[in-house]
């Protein structure tokens, strides 16, 4: 409408009131005035009068007649003060994903070795590191950890989450999780290897030593990053190298990918000859976390346009047109990663989706964006123990090696609610789900012992 | 609601307060019809809206001790109903839903043909069972046509349509309801209607018979 006249804009929001009947005095006869001489907003009055009427002939549907009984048996099964938000929350909070060997192996690499030699200290590096656990790669003991780069190639596969069978039954509806229980992290399945990729990863040493503007030399990583605040991002030359290097051996101990050449900017693409062989190499084999959901979709890093650019295309592996988040998906969605995000750029990928059901706005965390990129500035300030919110998910999806998918902005209500509510059981289903577990005092704790003699 | 059924309700919602079930059985009775259509509008999926009932119900029966009766019980109800729906909806946007769940061949073409709006809904009512046959179809397809247009409505735009013209709502009530401002109930109004009338601008004839 923005064609119309500026007099019929500014009035025509007063024409379903008219069209009602429900206003007076002034406005009225301000506006009967005008539709006397503007045939435009009469025609529009018209219309507006024959759809109000219209919906108030609406009749309502009557109610099925089994409803009734089921509803009382329903409240005479599971009527209980509500201390905590039910499972929906935490269905309507995030769709959890497995992702690729590839993208653990990254994921966890950079973990390993940025943990300790960035000075990143996270939320869950600084828990481990309180804890005893060996989540900094440092050489596993008999019974320690075992790290990505340790692993025989093929050992490392898709976390695989388990099988949803309906929503009550597929998470716990309360959740205060028990001190010394983390079990979760057998959730990690290391049979279903999909199609290895062949990826190549450069990282910058354009940044130098001081890195960009706003990053502290001992810049939290994207633990503290916090709303609009950079973490820490593209290393000094050394470091590159030692990411070089680790990387390198995590992909030869792998077979996952392998690591490039450093190049001018930081970046994961495809590369070329595994381009031209593969137009679409599998970055991700993700599947729903939805509990109603058991389509698997796949996650594609696909090279762009320009040689630094690269998208991600998501589509069911059958090729079967789907409708996916309310949006249309015939045949892929993708989502342009400009140049250098990867590697200096957002943690997470705003989308958003047109469809018949309106607007929704997601937010797409990549484990290895969250390990090599920072958290997005425009995530808001909502906070989980301290930590942004945007943080956590960054962090969860960096080390589970999950694809996470978030309903935003994350300033939205429903975060708000989620806050005022109980932060700590929504995120102890999602936790469960990634595998986490969480400690007595909420925090998220991941056990990698699990990964030695399993 | 009528003067006796205000007090029965009252006298219902003391006791359901007090842990009567029975009394909560007998809200559950004069409420399910409004929020199962409540539920109906928002998610768009009558196998949801019978869940979103069960988990409204069961939500208001341990939520019924924290009702102080500030506001009238429906509104309260409706809230919670509200709560649920959207949850449900926001759910129902996440699952991949195959290309047949879906009228409309184009997310940019909201309200299909009339043409192609397929038979009668099993779930809704017939306009009117006394009517001839051409004019109960008619009167079903326009139907069809007005709650696919509402379902197609943002959210938020969805919301208010559905409680203030649909399920007849004060400006007040709905803006208790939904947390809002009566002014924003009335500018969302405004637009949603002015959104409906947008979608639905090809089909006003139809509408107008």
């Amino acid at each position: 409408m923005s064609s119309l006249p500026r007099e019929c804009a500014k009035l025509r929001e007063r024409l379903p009131e008219l069209a009602e009947g429900v206003l007076g005095g002034r406005d009225r006869a301000h506006l009967e005035g005008h539709l006397a001489s503007c045939p435009r907003c009469a025609a529009e009055l018209a219309g507006l009068r024959v759809v109000v009427s219209a919906l108030r002939a609406i009749s309502p549907d009557p109610l099925p007649a089994h409803l009734l009984g089921s509803v009382r048996r329903e409240v005479a099964a599971r009527a209980r003060p509500i201390a905590r938000p039910p499972v929906q929350h935490w269905a309507r909070l995030v769709l959890a994903s497995s992702a690729a060997a590839v993208v653990l192996a990254m994921a966890l690499a950079f973990y390993f070795t940025q943990g300790a030699e960035k000075g990143v200290h996270s939320m869950f590096a600084r828990q481990a590191d309180q804890r005893g656990l060996a989540l900094q790669g440092k050489p596993p003991a008999e019974s320690a950890p075992v790290s990505v780069a340790q692993l025989p190639a093929g050992a490392l596969a898709a976390p695989r989450l388990p099988a949803p069978q309906s929503r009550e039954q597929s998470l716990p509806r309360t959740g205060k999780p028990q001190a010394g229980k983390r079990s979760g992290g057998d959730r990690v399945s290391r049979t279903e290897t999909p199609p290895q990729p062949v990826l190549e990863a450069a990282f910058s040493d354009r940044a130098g030593p001081q890195g960009p503007p706003g990053v502290g030399a001992g810049g939290g990583g994207a633990g503290r990053g916090g709303a609009g605040r950079p973490c820490r991002q593209s290393p000094g030359a050394n470091q590159s190298k030692v990411h070089h290097d680790k990387l390198e051996r995590a992909g030869a101990a792998t077979g996952a990918f392998r690591v490039g050449a450093v190049g001018p900017e930081a970046r994961l693409r495809a590369s070329g000859e595994a381009a031209a062989a593969k137009p679409t190499p599998a970055l991700a084999r993700a599947r729903l976390g939805m509990v109603n959901a058991t389509r698997q979709l796949t996650i594609t890093l696909a090279p762009g346009a320009a040689a630094e650019d690269a998208s991600l295309v998501i589509q069911q592996p059958d090729g079967h047109p789907v409708l996916l988040w309310g949006g249309r998906l015939t045949e892929a969605v993708t989502v342009p990663i400009p140049a250098g995000s990867l590697g200096s750029g957002p943690a997470c990928i705003p989308l958003t989706v047109e469809s018949q059901l309106g607007r929704s706005q997601y937010l797409l965390f990549l484990p290895v964006l969250s390990r090599l990129g920072q958290t997005a500035p425009s995530l808001p300030a909502m906070k989980y123990n301290g930590e942004p919110l945007g943080s956590v998910f960054a962090q969860l999806s960096a080390l589970s090696g999950l694809v996470l998918l978030v309903e935003g902005p994350l300033d939205q209500p429903v975060y708000g609610e989620l806050s005022a509510e109980d932060p700590s059981a929504a995120l102890t289903r999602l936790a469960a789900v990634a595998g986490f577990e969480m400690d007595s005092e909420g925090e998220i704790l991941r056990t990698l012992t699990r990964t030695k003699g399993d | 609601m009528n003067q006796a059924n205000s007090a029965r309700t009252s006298r219902l919602v003391t006791r359901a307060r007090g842990g009567d079930r029975e009394a909560f059985d007998g809200l559950v009775e004069l409420y399910a019809p409004q929020v199962y259509n409540l539920s109906l509008r928002i998610t768009g999926s009558p196998e949801e809206a019978e869940d979103c009932v069960q988990e409204t119900f069961v939500r208001a029966f341990g939520a019924m001790r924290s009702f102080r009766g500030e506001a009238a019980f429906f509104t309260w109800l409706y809230r919670v109903a509200l709560n649920v729906a959207r949850d449900a909806a926001r759910r129902r946007t996440h699952r991949p839903l195959l290309i047949s769940e879906l009228a409309g061949p184009d997310p940019q073409v909201p309200v299909p043909d009339v043409a192609d709006t397929g038979p009668p809904s099993v779930h809704g009512p017939l306009a009117d069972p006394s009517a001839r046959p051409e004019e109960a179809l008619v009167a079903e397809r326009r139907r069809q046509l007005l709650l696919r247009a509402i379902s197609s409505l943002p959210p938020h735009h969805r919301e208010v349509i559905v409680l203030y013209d649909l399920q007849g709502l004060s400006y007040e009530q709905v803006a208790r309801v939904t947390n809002t401002r009566v002014g924003t109930v009335k500018s969302r109004l405004s637009r949603a209607r002015l959104a409906l009338k947008d979608r639905l601008a090809p089909y006003l004839d139809l509408l107008r018979s």
